[in-house]
């Protein structure tokens, strides 16, 4: 069976491909090690962070006590936050792209690093967040 | 009478699918470990592999994922519900695709290099793929917006976590060949007097436990 030749050959690509994207993978997670989250270009503490005013939103699971998302984006110095959207991305690559509605919406908990938002899946919800870009 | 037996094996092993995603599924997400890879690589891949050996036909497996990704979207606990229904869905679709040719016969294949390859390679596509069509289904269900340039930054982070559903595939797969054939042909063979029982038995005592974890 001549396709039996191939499926070794196509295994063990996969398997390199797996190898050389947790190498990638790892290399950005080290690279993004440390106590700041940029956002808008800036660099914020999460001691400063930690000084913003703190909410609570309630999902359809559970309630969530953190700093106010959109609170730290306006500290940040952007003008007219309601026309852009804000890509936010986690120190292993994963982003994801919200509007302004939702961030209103959303708070970032301090102990884990982590945005949520209330009217949007957990898909959207970003862990170890490291930049805040506003596109 | 056959289509009802594999009617009853659908249902069947798509209820324990779902049990397992939100039993095991849910303890592993919140033990922070690698939930979808290794649920996808022994669990999911181990289900539909070894339905398909026992029953051998093909679109079975698309009714378990269809199964399980409903029972799993009642069971509102855990990671991304939504997420997880749609990609338990489309998981049986992935490994029709993959099993589909004739000669990808599960139950003929002789090589152990080619078995383990088979195993690897649906492991690590079935999960890969499922992951990539979450990313975009999940947020045209929600009404919510999806942006190309998101999938394309999380692309490196699916191939890696992959690479644990694939080899937990391979290693799965040598589990399900070590079946005896002959027993196989023995649960298919059943008497319907024991067969559809013990099935709608095991069913229900799935959706109960979905039900009371939920």
């Amino acid at each position: 069976m001549k396709v039996e030749r191939f499926i070794p050959a196509i295994a063990i690509l996969l398997l390199l491909v797996g190898i050389f994207s947790t190498v990638y993978v790892q290399s950005l997670q080290e690279g993004a090690e440390g106590e700041y989250i940029t956002i808008n270009g800036e660099r914020l503490s999460f001691g400063e962070i930690q000084r913003y005013s703190g909410r609570i939103i309630k999902t359809s699971e559970d309630e969530y006590s953190g700093i106010s998302l959109a609170e730290m984006i306006n500290k940040s110095g952007v003008i007219n936050p309601d026309i852009h959207k804000y890509k936010i991305t986690g120190s292993d690559g994963y982003s994801k792209t919200v509007e302004w509605k939702y961030v209103k919406n959303g708070v970032f908990l301090m102990e884990e690093k982590e945005v949520i938002f209330s009217d949007l899946p957990k898909q959207f919800w970003v862990k170890d967040i490291v930049d805040i870009k506003v596109i | 009478m056959k289509e009802m037996r594999l009617l009853a094996g659908i249902v069947l092993f798509g209820s324990v699918w779902g049990l397992m995603e939100c039993v095991i599924g849910d303890y592993l997400h919140n033990a922070g470990l690698f939930a979808g890879a290794i649920m996808t690589g022994f669990i999911a891949f181990g289900l539909m592999a070894i339905s398909r050996r026992i029953y051998g036909i093909r679109g079975m497996q698309l009714g378990m994922g269809l199964v399980a990704g409903l029972l799993k979207y009642i069971h509102p606990v855990g990671g991304c519900m939504l997420c997880s229904a749609i990609a338990i869905a489309f998981e049986g679709m992935i490994f029709e695709m993959i099993w589909y040719s004739p000669r990808m016969d599960i139950n003929s294949m002789k090589r152990i290099d080619v078995k383990l390859s088979m195993g690897i390679i649906s492991g690590y596509a079935i999960y890969a793929v499922g992951y990539i069509i979450t990313q975009i289904l999940t947020p045209v269900a929600a009404s919510a917006p999806f942006y190309l340039s998101d999938l394309l930054n999380v692309m490196p982070k699916i191939l890696s976590t992959s690479t644990i559903a694939g080899l937990a595939g391979g290693l799965t797969i040598m589990a399900v060949l070590s079946v005896p054939h002959d027993l196989a042909s023995r649960i298919t063979g059943a008497k319907k007097e024991i067969y559809y029982p013990a099935v709608s038995l095991i069913s229900v005592i799935c959706w109960i436990g979905i039900v009371i974890l939920s």
